[in-house]
């Protein structure tokens, strides 16, 4: 039904325009809505829970100034739970998944500067009760993540409050 | 051009929607945290404090004090959780390896691990205890029946481990009057290759 209108947007997809069926497929959407709204809401309960530990967490990276962490490691999880919540009911898809996508842009940013500063530190992902320290690994599983946030604002034209989109 | 402002709204209305839940929930919540984070100062023990003959004498006269103050909040763990997050600018008292083998040698207070129960089933220092700080409310009963001017020292895993702080934060609110942390915790214990235990000790 699109298919006219993104013909020019998605030029370069021409070869591959297998590959753009099934990525839009409505199906293969929901999936990628249901996968990043759930790791979203599981990564933001317990950082809501324990905010101190978060705050703890954050400050370790040492990139933010000491007065605003707190404020930072409160807003954060809500910001992760409500997106994580409007992707799965299926309403402001596209301002969420947009919204989680520049967060975890931040967080990759954040990673790898921890990474190159030699910092020896938990990565406050998942808070507190995952024991995962800062390494490669938490930054593929986030560059997968933003893939997926990536999928759902290039193929999501219009929210609809129905669990499928048509 | 609707389509992305109509989009930047969105996107500003959730931010907004987040930070007004934050801040409702941290106001009523027990856990809640100061807006503002405040530096926590970390001081070095000095071993004239340490192995003067006055805090000796307290640490092992064993006498049980009872906090005057707030006995009966005490007893509740919740009207705890309230107090909790009102100490959480102060200052730590940190010891370093030697300075806490002195006092283990000298068989003076008590160790608490403030890892969790996993960490600590693996491997710990000699004699220490375990008190996930994480779940420091679940143990109340037990550090109740500390006397207070008993000397504790908790460690975690690194000087970046907070959970050392979070019981220490709880243990202070109970009016412990001695409280060391051996802020290398259980990495410099290991890196030292000290004696580890895997015998658990109960609370």
């Amino acid at each position: 039904m699109d298919a006219g209108k993104n013909a020019g947007r998605y030029d370069f997809v021409k070869l591959l325009i297998d590959m753009k069926n099934i990525l839009s497929s409505k199906y293969i959407l929901l999936l990628s809505r249901l996968l990043l709204g759930m790791v979203f809401i599981a990564a933001s309960v317990e950082k809501i829970a324990l905010p101190e530990i978060f705050a703890v967490n954050v400050q370790a990276y040492q990139i933010l100034p000491l007065s605003i962490v707190n404020l930072v490691a409160l807003i954060i999880p809500w910001i992760e739970l409500l997106c994580g919540v409007f992707l799965i009911s299926g309403t402001f898809v596209r301002s969420s998944s947009f919204l989680l996508s520049a967060l975890l842009s931040l967080f990759i940013i954040m990673l790898i500067s921890a990474i190159m500063r030699g910092l020896i530190i938990d990565c406050g992902c998942f808070g507190a009760s995952s024991d995962s320290k800062v390494g490669w690994l938490r930054i593929i599983e986030d560059i997968g993540l933003l893939l997926l946030g990536v999928h759902i604002i290039s193929f999501t034209q219009h929210d609809s409050i129905r669990l499928i989109s048509d | 051009m609707t389509k992305t402002t109509s989009l930047l709204r969105e996107i500003v209305m959730i931010i907004l929607l987040s930070v007004f839940l934050a801040l409702v929930y941290n106001a009523f919540s027990s856990r809640g945290i100061p807006l503002i984070r405040k530096e926590i100062q970390k001081i070095a023990a000095s071993d004239s404090v340490l192995f003067s003959r006055s805090l000796r004498d307290d640490s092992t006269k064993g006498v049980k004090v009872i906090a005057p103050l707030h006995e009966r909040a005490l007893r509740n763990p919740d009207s705890m959780a309230k107090l909790y997050p009102a100490v959480q600018e102060q200052d730590f008292k940190i010891i370093s390896l030697t300075q806490l083998k002195k006092l283990l040698g000298e068989k003076r207070g008590v160790m608490l691990d403030a890892r969790s129960a996993e960490e600590y089933k693996q491997g710990h220092i000699m004699g220490a205890s375990n008190i996930p700080a994480l779940e420091v409310e679940k143990y109340f009963d037990k550090l109740v029946t500390i006397p207070r001017d008993t000397l504790v020292i908790i460690y975690c895993n690194n000087p970046e481990c907070h959970l050392g702080q979070v019981l220490a934060d709880f243990l202070k609110v109970m009016e412990f009057k001695h409280l060391l942390i051996y802020d290398d915790g259980w990495d410099g214990w290991t890196q030292a290759k000290m004696q580890v235990d895997t015998t658990s000790l109960n609370y």
